[in-house]
Formats: structure tokens, sequence, C-alpha cells
């Protein structure tokens, strides 16, 4: 029956494909109906078992997505751990001042099933500040609210050493500031709300491919300050929040003990003529429960007429409060991005996957070499 | 029938069969000569210079610099207009735009532009609102509407 679904969902997401996105006005009111899609194949072709995640999943294994639980097994070539639809609805005032947006989107990693990611409030104070309320993306690092659309990525899954979290929305509200200081461009966003993921994709891939983890963020509070002029952006987030899990497969029936946990992200950029560059660096403070976690990325790119290629290494390293350093692991990532029309592209990507596990605590992912190829579009 | 024949009639045929596409390049090659120019309501008093109009279409400034929110007009996806704009006053691609927007609109930065089809719209439209901004071929200017950058 997923399977069906899921078909169903992708055959909707063909259908609509040629269709640009469009809108309709009705009674001073303009509805509008957009899109993406990824539909990718890839393949473990290496690596090594016997790693702490083997756990119902056929390893060796790559993970592409821990939140949503995309992993890619030995074996075979699979469809499902990045192939995405995503459709996103907005009605907005003639003035464009108030709009309320709605986005879904359907998995392939979750057999098709459908979330709702966004579905949020906006009003538009003034040319500066914009108050938005409901339910969002946390802007956990620099492509985390864009992490769901291939086409404005230049790799078809993000270095999972950075963008791997057991929480990606939030239920809230935030504030954007947005000015200009000299050749200088601004926006200072605070954001605030909580977040319950039950069956989260994160804890199964750590816990088992049959367990079922509940996660709940509370009391976040946000800070994200962007700056940008010509060939440089920068930016700089700080996130608080309490931490609560309750492993339902083992029977608990409440959640943990609340523990505090601060995020802090430094994400640059440079785009000279057609070279870009990107690099983010991640610490997290969880003292309050286990230690620290380190994660960076460093990525280059080339783009020359519709040819885009990249190299990316991103590392992940956690330090527990004893000091030991159980989870350590870094992918290489070589990527090429063609764009087929102003709205398609199709991507080749190889990750090469180094599990660097202390000893003493066994493999915790195990090495994997994997070949992915995406065909992605919006409308 | 012999193939002189054929080729005869082909020749014939072929001048008649490719006349709609030699106008058509020939009006597309018109419209890529014509200057493009950004156009604002009469009353709004912002000044704004290249710089702060790719701001605006990339979705980075959504506010004029009185406070003002914007209000944004372009054109539809295969407008040639929106092409030429994109290419000699904002200096990206179609395909790059698009990847700008999607991020914007997909990830509640921005709201899409409000869509016209052709000139006259985006004029009637700008002159009835104090805080849209669009653009329009050169030759299309008149009374109704303000050039703030061109």
């Amino acid at each position: 029956m997923p399977f069906r679904r899921a078909a169903f969902l992708f055959a909707l997401g063909a259908l609509l494909c040629p269709l640009p996105s469009h809108a309709v006005d009705l009674q001073g009111l303009e509805f509008t109906g957009s899109g993406f899609m990824t539909l990718a194949a890839g393949r473990v072709f290496g690596g090594t078992r016997d790693a702490a995640v083997d756990q119902g999943f056929h390893c060796p294994c790559f993970i592409s997505d821990y939140a949503q639980r995309g992993v890619y097994e030995a074996g075979h070539w699979q469809a499902g751990p990045d192939s995405k639809l995503g459709l996103q609805g907005s009605v907005s005032a003639a003035d464009g001042r108030f709009s309320l947006t709605g986005q879904a989107v359907s998995r392939g990693a979750a057999n098709g099933a459908a979330n709702l990611e966004w579905l949020y409030a906006t009003v538009e104070l003034s040319g500066n500040l914009t108050v938005q309320l409901g339910r969002k993306r946390l802007p956990l690092f620099s492509y985390s609210e864009a992490q769901d659309v291939g086409y404005a990525l230049p790799w078809i899954h993000l270095p999972p050493q950075l963008y791997g979290w057991e929480v990606v929305n939030y239920d809230g509200g935030s504030l954007v500031w947005r000015d200009q200081w000299a050749q200088w461009n601004g926006t200072v966003q605070v954001f605030g709300g909580s977040e319950t993921r039950k069956d989260s994709g994160f804890w199964r891939i750590y816990n088992g491919r049959s367990s079922r983890t509940d996660v709940r963020w509370s009391d976040i509070l946000g800070t994200e300050l962007s700056v940008s002029r010509e060939w440089f952006s920068a930016r700089v987030v700080r996130i608080q929040s309490h931490t609560q899990n309750k492993l339902v497969s083992l029977g608990e029936t409440s959640f943990s003990e609340r523990k505090r946990q601060v995020i802090h992200g430094l994400s640059l950029g440079a785009d000279v003529d057609n070279w870009f560059a990107r690099g983010e660096f991640l610490y997290i403070d969880r003292r309050d429960d286990y230690g620290k976690d380190y994660a960076n990325l460093l990525a280059i790119g080339y783009r020359h007429g519709p040819w885009q290629p990249l190299l990316s290494r991103a590392i992940y390293r956690q330090r527990l409060n004893n000091d030991s350093v159980p989870e350590r692991h870094g992918t290489w990532s070589a990527v090429l991005r063609y764009d087929l029309t102003d709205d398609s592209a199709i991507k080749a990507q190889l990750d090469l996957w180094k599990d660097r596990t202390a000893p003493g605590y066994g493999s915790m992912h195990g090495d994997a070499r994997q070949f992915t190829v995406s065909y992605d579009r919006v409308f | 029938m012999r193939l002189t024949d054929i080729l005869c009639r082909l020749r014939k045929a072929l001048p008649r069969a490719l006349a709609p596409l030699v106008l058509l390049l020939a009006a597309h090659g018109a419209i890529a000569e014509e200057e493009m120019v950004v156009i604002t309501n009469l009353e709004n008093a912002n000044a704004i210079d290249r710089a702060y109009v790719i701001k605006v279409y990339t979705g980075a400034v959504k506010g004029w610099p009185d406070g003002s929110p914007i209000f944004l007009l372009d054109y539809g996806q295969d407008s040639e207009l929106r092409k030429i704009f994109y290419a000699k006053v904002i200096g990206k691609s179609p395909a790059a735009m698009r990847a700008i927007w999607s991020q914007n609109i997909f990830t509640g930065k921005a709201m899409p532009p409000r869509v016209t089809q052709e000139d006259n719209e985006m004029k009637r439209i700008v002159a009835g609102n104090r805080n849209a901004i669009g653009y329009i071929r050169a030759s299309q200017i008149d009374r109704t509407i303000k050039v703030v950058d061109r």
C-alpha cells in the first residue's frame, strides 16, 4: 500500500511538472500554487559492515538524511531515500502585506507519506519588518530551510555530518528585520517555539530500524544574523532549547528529564566570478546531557554555463563530558550538476564516508561509498 | 515523382514554411535590442540605483528606502522581456534567478512577484500603486509612470 501511495504522489508530481507555478486572483486575494520534486536513485557500492547503526539496516549503508531516515543500503539501487515531492499553496492579500502559506512534502524515505512541513501566516509590518506565525523549518544551518528543494541546492543530499539532526521544524513565531548599512544587506531574525517529533527518523538510525523514539524540543529561542555584500555573505545563529526523548518501542510512556542545549553556527559564503565557496561551522553545547558536538563543512564549486561541479568535505565529531570522542566521521562529496532548463536540473554525486570512531567504541557508522543521480524540478 | 521535382517543390515550399519562424526571430531580435527601464509610481519619491534594483529583484530587499513595502511586479516565465531584463539589468541567467526565487518562495523568505502579461498592464499597475516597481521597454515610456533606472 505505501508503494502505491508513493507511486500515486510521484505520478501526480509528474503530471503537475509541465505546469508553471500559477496565480489566480479572486476578490482581491491572490492564490498561488507551486512545487518541487526530486527523483533520485542511488547505490552503495562499497564499505564496511558491523556498524552500530547496522540494526535492521543492511550495511554497508549510507545515511543521506538523518532527520527523514534516508538510508541507502547495500546490494541494490534505491529510489526512496532522496526522492520527494513538495506542493505549496499560498493566499495573499492584494497589497501583499498578509499571506498564508502551506507546504506538504511526500518522501520516498517515508514510502510516500506526506507531512506538513510549513504552515504559516506572514504579516509585512513594513518594508523592513516581517512577522511569521505557524509551523516552519528551524534555521539550524545555511541550507536548512531549503533542504527539501533539490533544485535550489548544489548537492543531491546535503552533507549529513552537518545537516543531520533529530528536529528540523518548529511551531512558533519569528520576527525578521531587514536593513541596509552602506554596501551591506543585513537580516536579523528572532524566533521561538517548540517541536514534538513522533517516531523520529534520526533515532530510528541510532536505536534500530524497528524502534520508535519520540523527541521534544521545548523553549526554543533563537537569533540569526545574516549579512551580505557583493561577493561575500556571512551568517551567525544561536539557538537554545530543552531536549527530551521517549523510547516508545521500549515501553517508555513519559519523556525523559529536560536537558538544556545551545547551538552555535557560523556560515560563510563567497561568490567570485564563476567560483563559489561555502564554509559552515557548528558547535552544540549539550554538556547538560552528554557533551559537545562539532561539525563543519567546506565546499568549492564552479559555474560554467549549465555545468556546475562541486567538491565538499564535511566532518562530525562528538566529545563526551569525560573527554572521550566516541563518534567521528567525515564525507568527501563530488557533485556534477547540469541545468536542463530554467527550472530543471540533473545531478550526479559521489560520496566517500569514512568512519573514524575511536577504538573501544566499535564502529558507529562504518565506511560507505555511495553513488547517486537525480532529476530536480520546480514548478 | 522524380527527385528533381521533389527538390523543386521543397525549394518553393520552404520559404513559406519558414516565414513565421523568420518573423519570430526578427521580433525577438528587435526586443533584444531594446533598452529596458525600471519604473515606479509618480508619487514614489524614493531614489534607487541599479544595485538596489538587483537586490529587489533577487528578493534580498523587500522595502523602499523610506521603509514602505515594495510591491514587486514581473512578467511570466516565458516572457522575452523577462529574459532580457534578467540578462541586461540583473546580470543573471533565468536558471540562476529561478534557483534564487525557489529558495525565497519555498523557505518563507518572500512571496513571488505579481505576474503581468505585457508592458501596458505593467504600467497600469505601477501607475495605480504607490509602492509598485516594474520594468518595461524604453519605447513604452509615457507620463503615467516614472523611470528610476535605465
